[in-house]
């Protein structure tokens, strides 16, 4: 004879329901990306709080200082602290980061929508132009641009919307293909329903998810060539802080202040490691829906 | 348009021909010089193997072709007016107000990220100038009248929350939605349980009933065809080789692939007896000088092999066969 405990019912009846309804927590990939995310947003958003500073502040008497209490990673070769101008950077280049995906995936997903379900001639001139902007590299293509512009955030948002949106037109593109013979596309049709409707309420919602978990992996792109563009001397425009003009300024003192070049370093690393994670947990979550 | 004549027949297809593009440039005829003739409330049944053309005629109807395929003849006429030559916008003031489709696969057929009763509502919403609320009124009137239970809550399901009968009430209710003329039904129960086959055609005969809506019925299933409809056309390689009433046809074939056909679906008052099939494959294009069944048909001869039967009226039925089955003889093959 056994008798049923609390814990037993507990066991049996509640754990898989409570399992179930935080299964996203148990996504560890998603859950660690968010948590390193947020932990990074926060340090950026509240830099006033925790650094009293003022990252442009040039205390030209204490240039190249080491790590102090009063400077945490030192200042640079104009006495600024390393720190502050650290956090600052995060600020720019997240938010850029950010932004610059906006446009090529609005931009890039409606040209995949309309090569896909028009086909003919709107495809061919689509995909040709595409053609044209891949067989650059990415950088290459970057690079030129903002340098045929004129350095500044403007010109980095015109080079990344112009070179990134092909990315977006092909992997909708090929969505658009495939369910475009699906039967429920045909039966749209056949149902008399205007082009537009189909292709907004219909084809839009079934291929945007794959557009999406790319853009997560995509920030990171992004940021990247912010900052390389940053440290080519391209990108923001000093003295704004920002990582890569920060690796630019500190690399020539790596062998006396190597904190100067490596933080920045581990702070693109970090960004760029929470956003991967989040983007693959974003993939793996609406894997295991299917 | 609008002062058209009413004319007895409400889809009449004439001498409608169709290629598709081959394996290596040329292009391949996949239908040819096909007539069909609907009446209003008439119920016609589109009878024959995989590829013999059944699915591409009811794509023509809706101008639904795959790319590259082409219509090379022929008139699609709805109620005076011709499909073929008719604008997209025209054609949309016609497909799902006036002719409502019924597909195979009714998963495939309804969006999967879009809830079923929104998407009932959408087909009314594109033909009826009705607001929202309307609109999801009647899908769910729509879905009582195609015996859904739960309406309330069944309205609110994605299709992948339905079971198979469900999903194709749900499809039955969108097509139905705008009160059409015409029903175009391709295989509706193949990818049902049998179980669920029965009540979904006991289903289209009542709205058939109601509604005085006009069937095509392109089925492999003869039952099927021979319980829905009052006449039946067999296809075989993308010509109509049998056509006439139902009991004709299917009690007293004349054509030797009707004949064959009719021998190979099982029988319940003949069980354990292994229904024949047709010997071969059929060909992959229409052929142009010779009868495309002759090197499956046992009663072929020299003249089956160089010149195309015609088809032409016999007795209660047209027939295009230079030696047609006699009657009785071969039915219990």
């Amino acid at each position: 004879m056994s008798e049923l405990t609390e814990a037993d019912l507990t066991r049996a009846t509640g754990r898989p329901r409570a399992l179930s309804r935080h299964r996203w927590l148990r996504n560890r990939q998603l859950t660690f990306g968010l948590a390193l995310l947020v932990l990074l947003i926060l340090l950026f958003a509240l830099a006033p709080v925790i650094s009293s500073q003022n990252p442009n502040y040039q205390d030209l008497t204490q240039p190249l200082a080491g790590p102090s209490s009063a400077h945490l990673l030192g200042t640079d070769n104009l006495g600024r602290d390393a720190f502050t101008r650290l956090l600052y950077a995060g600020r720019i280049d997240l938010s850029i980061g950010i932004a610059a995906v906006i446009a090529p995936f609005i931009i890039g997903t409606i040209l995949g929508l309309l090569a896909g379900y028009l086909g003919g001639w709107v495809d061919a001139v689509i995909m040709r132009v595409l053609e044209t902007v891949f067989a650059f590299p990415f950088y290459v293509l970057v690079i030129a641009i903002v340098f045929a512009l004129g350095s500044g955030i403007k010109s980095i948002f015109i080079a990344i919307t112009a070179v990134a949106w092909v990315s977006y037109t092909r992997i909708v593109r090929g969505e658009v293909l495939v369910a475009k013979r699906v039967g429920y596309v045909q039966a749209a049709k056949a149902a008399g329903l205007s082009t537009p409707r189909i292709l907004l309420r219909h084809l839009t919602p079934n291929v945007l998810t794959q557009a999406l978990v790319y853009a997560m992996s995509d920030i990171v792109m992004t940021i990247l060539a912010i900052v390389t563009l940053g440290f080519l001397g391209l990108g923001v425009q000093p003295p704004t802080a920002e990582w890569g003009s920060m690796m630019q300024d500190g690399y020539q003192y790596i062998s006396i202040h190597p904190w100067l070049v490596t933080a920045p370093g581990i702070a693109v690393v970090l960004t760029g490691l929470a956003l991967s994670m989040i983007g693959d947990g974003i993939a793996k979550e609406l894997g295991r829906r299917q | 348009m609008t002062t058209a004549p009413m004319t007895t027949n409400l889809l009449e297809i004439s001498d409608l021909s169709v290629t598709m593009p081959g394996r290596d440039s040329g292009s391949v005829k996949v239908l040819e010089g096909f007539d069909l003739t609907i009446a209003r409330g008439e119920a016609v049944g589109l009878v024959g193997e995989s590829g013999c053309g059944k699915t591409t005629t009811l794509l023509s109807i809706l101008g639904l072709l795959p790319r590259g395929a082409r219509v090379e003849s022929g008139a699609i006429t709805f109620d005076g007016v011709d499909l073929l030559r008719c604008t997209r916008r025209q054609l949309r003031t016609i497909l799902g107000r006036r002719i409502g489709v019924i597909w195979q696969d009714p998963l495939a057929a309804l969006d999967p990220v879009m809830r079923v009763g929104d998407q009932i509502a959408e087909v009314i919403r594109a033909h009826d100038d009705v607001g929202r609320g309307r609109a999801m009124q009647r899908a769910k009137e729509l879905m009582r009248q195609v015996e859904m239970p739960d309406v309330e809550q069944l309205a609110r399901r994605y299709p992948h929350e339905l079971s198979g009968g469900q999903r194709q009430r749900v499809v039955i209710a969108a097509a139905i939605a705008a009160s059409p003329e015409l029903l175009l039904c391709d295989e509706p129960t193949t990818a049902l349980d049998v179980t669920v086959q029965d009540q979904v055609l006991g289903l289209l005969g009542r709205l058939r009933e109601e509604l005085g809506v006009a069937l095509v019925l392109v089925s492999h299933d003869l039952a099927v065809v021979g319980e829905m409809c009052d006449r039946v056309s067999i296809m075989y390689s993308g010509r109509i080789v049998e056509q006439g009433s139902t009991d004709a046809v299917f009690e007293r074939p004349r054509h030797h692939y009707s004949v064959g056909l009719l021998a190979s679906s099982p029988d319940i008052d003949r069980v354990g007896v292994r229904p024949d099939g047709i010997p071969g494959l059929p060909p992959g294009s229409v052929s142009e000088s010779s009868c495309a069944f002759a090197d499956r048909c046992g009663s072929a001869d020299e003249r089956c092999r160089s010149e195309l039967p015609v088809l032409g009226r016999l007795g209660d039925r047209l027939v295009a066969c230079h030696h047609p089955a006699v009657v009785r003889e071969s039915v219990n093959g």
